[in-house]
C-alpha cells in the first residue's frame, strides 16, 4: 500500500464515519412544517359593503286597500295565504331580537317582546282568535329578511324595515306601523351639530340598510363602516373605531339607554316609515294585514302599544298613530 | 533563534513542543464541539421544547377562558363564571412564567408582552358584556361578540399563537444545532488528527532511539484514542436520544398541538356563530377552512400527519379515538347548521350551550383525548431528551482533563529520552 492510498483511505473512513454520523437520528423538519402550515389557516373577514344605482322614484307608503273587515278569527277564507297559516296553526315571524324596545329577547322571560311583537301578536289574535303559542319568531338579520321573505321562508318580517321603492320591488309591504326619523348619534364628547361636521371621518349603520347608503352617498364625503347588526355600531362607536351611527330613532332610543356618554343630535336626516314585509306572492295577505293594523289604529290599540314601549323615552304625549296611504 | 535538528536533544523538544501545541488546538476544538452538542441538546431538554409547551397551554387556558366568557353570556350561569375567572387566573400565571422565561428583546419575549398587555383589555369587555347582559340588555352580546372577542381572536390568540411558532421553531434550531455534522466531524477529524500526531512521535521515536516502545508515549496514546472514541460515542448516543426525542416525542407533540389549538378554534367558531345568531357565516367559513386543515386519519392534514407518527411509534389507538371525538363533533356541527340555517337559533342552542349539551360534551372528550395524547409524547420527549442533554454530561471536563493527562504522559515519554542527553 502506498502512502497515497493510505491516507486516501483514512480520507475515506472520516467521510463514512461523517456519514454515519449525520445519518443516525436524522433531524426533520416535516412535523414542524406540517404544523405551522395548518396553523396559518386564515379566512377574510366581512367589511363594509355598499350599494349604488339610482333608487326609482314612487310613494314608498303606499301599500294595498285594506280588506274590510277581516275575516273572523279561525275562519280565514278558504283558498287564502291566511286559511294555510291557520292550518299550519302558527304564523312565522322574521324578528331582531336585539332591538331594545322594538323586538328584543329578555333573558328573565326568556320571551321575546317590544312594539312591534305586540303588532305581531295582533294580527296572530286576528287569524287564531288568541296569540298565545300561534308566533314562530325567526331571528333574521338585515341582509338575510327580505330574501327570507321572497324565499317563503317567513311569512311576515316586523323588523324596522324602512319602506323603499328598491325594497318594494322586491317584497310588498303592510302600511305604515311607526313613522321613523333617520338621526345620528355621537358620542357625548364629540363638538358634532351636523352630519357635515363628521367629514372624512367613519360613520356606522348596518349592512345593507337605508342609512349606509345614505352614509355612502352623503355630499359630505362621510366614510361607510358596515356592520351586520346595528347593535355592533355602538360597540364600533365606544370602541373609537367610528365617528358617529347614523341609524332610525327607534333603535338610537334603544341603544342610549344602554350606554352613557353618548348623545342623538337633535334633528332627522331623513323620514323611515315602517311597514311590515310580506311576499308579493300572497296580496290577500297584505289586505288583511292592513285592516288589522286599521283597527288597531281606530280602537286605540296602537296608541297603547305604544304607550307601553315608547313611552317612557318619547318626549311629549302618545303621537297619533301614522296616517296610512294605499293605492 | 536557530534550531540544530541534526541534534537529537534538539530534535526531541521540538517534537515535544508540536506534541504540546497539537494538544492545545484539538482540546479547544474538540470541547467545543462537544459543548455546542452538550448546549443544543440540554437547550431542547429544558427550554425550547419545555416553552413550547407552555405556549400551546396558553393559547389553550385563552381559549377555554373565551369559551367560559360566552357560555356565561348565553346561560347566564354560575359555574361558567367561576370557571371563566379560574381560566384567567392560570392564564395570568402562565404568561408569568413565560415572562421570566423568555428574554424582553426577543421575539418570544415580544409576543409574551402582546399576550400581557391584552389580557386585561379582553377581561374589562367581558365584564362590562356580563354586567350589560345581566340588566337584560341584548348590547351584552354585542360587547362580547365584537370586543371581547375582537381582542381574544385579534390580538391574544394570535400573539400566543405567534409564541407558539417561535418556540416549535426555536426547537428545530436547537435539534438542528444538536445534530449537526460540522460539530461531530470538527470532533472526530482533530481526534483523530491528535492521535496521528501522538502515533507519529511513537514512531519518530522508535527511529531515533532505537527503542521499539517508549511506555509513557504509548500511554498517552493509548488515553488520546480513548477520548476521541469515547466523545463519539457520547455524541451518538446524544444525537441519537436527540433523534428519538423528535420521532417519538416532539413531532407528535407539534401535530397534536396544532390540532388542539385548532379545535379550540372551531369551538370558538361555534359558538361566536351562535351567539351572532345569523350575522356569523365568517366564523363558519372559518370552522370550515380549520375542519379541512385538521384532515382525518387517512388522510391528509394534522390527524394525517399524526396517526403515520403514531403508527410509526406503536399504538394508533389514542389517535383513532381522537379522530372518532372529531367526526362526532363534526356530525353535530352538522346538525346545528342545519338548525342555524333554518333560523331554528334555540335548537342550536340546547345542542350547543349548557354543560350536558352534546356538542359542549364531545367537545370536553375532545379537549381531553388530546391533552391525554399530548402530554404522553410530551413525557416520550422529556425521557430521550434528558438522555440526550445526560450523553454528554462532564464530557466538557473530562476532555481537555483526558487530553492534558495523554499529552503529559506523552512529554514525559520524551523528557526520559532528553535525559539520557544530559
Amino acid at each position: 500500500m502506498t502512502r497515497y492510498t493510505r491516507r486516501a483511505a483514512f480520507v475515506a473512513a472520516l467521510t463514512a464515519l461523517a456519514a454515519a454520523l449525520g445519518g443516525c437520528g436524522a433531524i426533520s423538519d416535516q412535523a414542524l412544517r406540517t404544523s405551522l402550515h395548518a396553523l396559518a389557516v386564515r379566512v377574510s373577514s366581512t367589511t363594509a359593503t355598499t350599494t349604488s344605482g339610482a333608487p326609482p322614484r314612487c310613494d314608498p307608503t303606499a301599500s294595498l286597500k285594506p280588506s274590510s273587515p277581516p275575516a273572523a278569527p279561525g275562519h280565514m277564507p278558504a283558498g287564502s295565504f291566511m286559511r294555510a297559516i291557520q292550518r299550519r296553526g302558527y304564523l312565522i315571524a322574521g324578528v331582531n331580537e336585539s332591538y331594545l324596545l322594538f323586538s328584543f329577547f329578555d333573558p328573565s322571560s326568556g320571551k321575546i317582546e317590544g312594539f312591534e311583537i305586540d303588532l305581531l301578536h295582533q294580527i296572530a289574535k286576528a287569524i287564531f282568535g288568541t296569540w298565545h303559542n300561534k308566533i314562530e319568531f325567526e331571528e333574521v338579520t338585515v341582509p338575510q329578511r327580505l330574501p327570507f321573505v321572497q324565499q317563503g321562508k317567513v311569512d311576515i318580517v316586523a323588523d324596522a324595515v324602512t319602506m323603499t321603492c328598491a325594497r318594494w320591488r322586491n317584497v310588498d309591504f303592510s302600511s305604515t306601523y311607526y313613522d321613523g326619523g333617520v338621526r345620528v348619534m355621537v358620542p357625548a364628547s364629540s363638538n358634532a351639530r351636523q352630519l357635515s361636521d363628521l367629514a372624512h371621518q367613519r360613520v356606522c349603520a348596518t349592512t345593507g340598510s337605508v342609512p349606509l347608503e345614505m352614509i355612502a352617498r352623503s355630499p359630505y364625503k362621510l366614510i361607510p363602516y358596515g356592520v351586520p347588526q346595528g347593535i355592533y355600531c355602538l360597540v364600533a362607536l365606544e370602541q373609537g373605531k367610528v365617528a358617529g351611527i347614523v341609524s332610525d330613532d327607534s333603535l338610537l332610543i334603544g341603544s342610549a339607554m344602554q350606554v352613557h356618554n353618548v348623545k342623538i343630535l337633535p334633528f332627522s336626516v331623513a323620514d323611515a316609515p315602517y311597514g311590515m314585509a310580506i311576499s308579493k306572492n300572497h296580496p290577500g295577505f297584505v289586505r288583511f294585514v292592513n285592516a288589522v293594523l286599521e283597527r288597531t289604529r281606530r280602537d286605540g290599540t296602537w296608541a297603547s302599544i305604544y304607550h307601553r314601549w315608547l313611552g317612557p323615552y318619547s318626549s311629549g304625549p302618545t303621537p297619533p298613530p301614522p296616517k296610512p296611504h294605499y293605492s | 533563534l536557530s534550531l540544530d535538528l541534526s541534534s537529537t536533544p534538539v530534535r526531541l523538544r521540538a517534537l515535544g513542543v508540536v506534541l504540546a501545541c497539537a494538544a492545545i488546538v484539538a482540546a479547544v476544538v474538540m470541547v467545543s464541539a462537544i459543548d455546542s452538542r452538550d448546549s443544543a441538546a440540554r437547550a431542547v431538554a429544558t427550554r425550547s421544547g419545555r416553552l413550547m409547551v407552555q405556549a400551546e397551554r396558553l393559547y389553550a387556558v385563552l381559549s377555554d377562558a373565551d369559551a367560559a366568557a360566552d357560555a356565561t353570556l348565553m346561560t347566564s350561569g354560575i359555574a361558567s363564571r367561576e370557571r371563566y375567572l379560574a381560566a384567567i387566573q392560570t392564564a395570568s400565571a402562565r404568561i408569568g412564567v413565560l415572562t421570566r422565561a423568555t428574554s424582553g428583546a426577543s421575539r418570544a419575549g415580544a409576543a409574551v408582552s402582546a399576550v400581557a398587555a391584552a389580557l386585561p383589555l379582553y377581561n374589562g369587555w367581558v365584564e362590562t358584556a356580563t354586567s350589560n347582559y345581566s340588566q337584560g340588555f341584548p348590547l351584552g352580546a354585542a360587547y362580547y361578540v365584537w370586543g371581547a372577542s375582537g381582542v381574544m381572536r385579534g390580538q391574544l390568540l394570535p400573539a400566543a399563537q405567534r409564541l407558539y411558532a417561535i418556540e416549535a421553531e426555536n426547537l428545530a434550531g436547537d435539534y438542528r444545532s444538536g445534530t449537526s455534522a460540522g460539530a461531530v466531524v470538527a470532533f472526530a477529524v482533530f481526534g483523530v488528527l491528535l492521535f496521528v500526531v501522538f502515533a507519529a512521535a511513537q514512531v519518530l521515536l522508535a527511529r531515533w532511539m532505537h527503542r521499539v516502545f517508549n511506555v509513557p508515549m504509548v500511554i498517552g496514546t493509548a488515553v488520546v484514542l480513548a477520548v476521541v472514541t469515547l466523545g463519539l460515542v457520547g455524541v451518538i448516543t446524544e444525537q441519537d436520544a436527540l433523534g428519538s426525542a423528535q420521532r417519538d416525542g416532539s413531532d407528535s407533540v407539534q401535530l397534536l398541538s396544532a390540532a388542539r389549538i385548532l379545535a379550540l378554534r372551531e369551538q370558538g367558531d361555534e359558538s361566536l356563530a351562535l351567539i351572532a345568531s345569523g350575522s356569523g357565516t365568517q366564523y363558519l367559513a372559518d370552522f370550515a377552512a380549520v375542519s379541512r386543515d385538521l384532515g382525518s386519519v387517512h388522510g391528509s392534514g394534522l390527524l394525517g400527519g399524526a396517526w403515520t407518527l403514531a403508527k410509526r411509534s406503536g399504538s394508533t389507538a389514542g389517535i383513532e379515538r381522537i379522530s372518532d371525538d372529531f367526526s362526532r363533533y363534526d356530525t353535530i356541527h352538522a346538525h346545528l347548521l342545519a338548525d342555524e340555517q333554518a333560523g331554528q337559533w334555540q335548537n342550536a342552542d340546547v345542542l350547543a350551550v349548557g354543560p350536558n349539551a352534546p356538542e359542549a360534551v364531545r367537545a370536553d372528550n375532545l379537549n381531553t383525548e388530546l391533552v391525554q395524547q399530548i402530554n404522553a409524547a410530551q413525557s416520550r420527549f422529556s425521557r430521550h431528551a434528558a438522555s440526550a442533554s445526560s450523553a454528554l454530561a462532564g464530557f466538557g471536563l473530562a476532555i481537555p482533563l483526558l487530553i492534558a493527562a495523554g499529552t503529559l504522559l506523552g512529554l514525559a515519554g520524551l523528557r526520559q529520552r532528553i535525559k539520557e542527553y544530559r
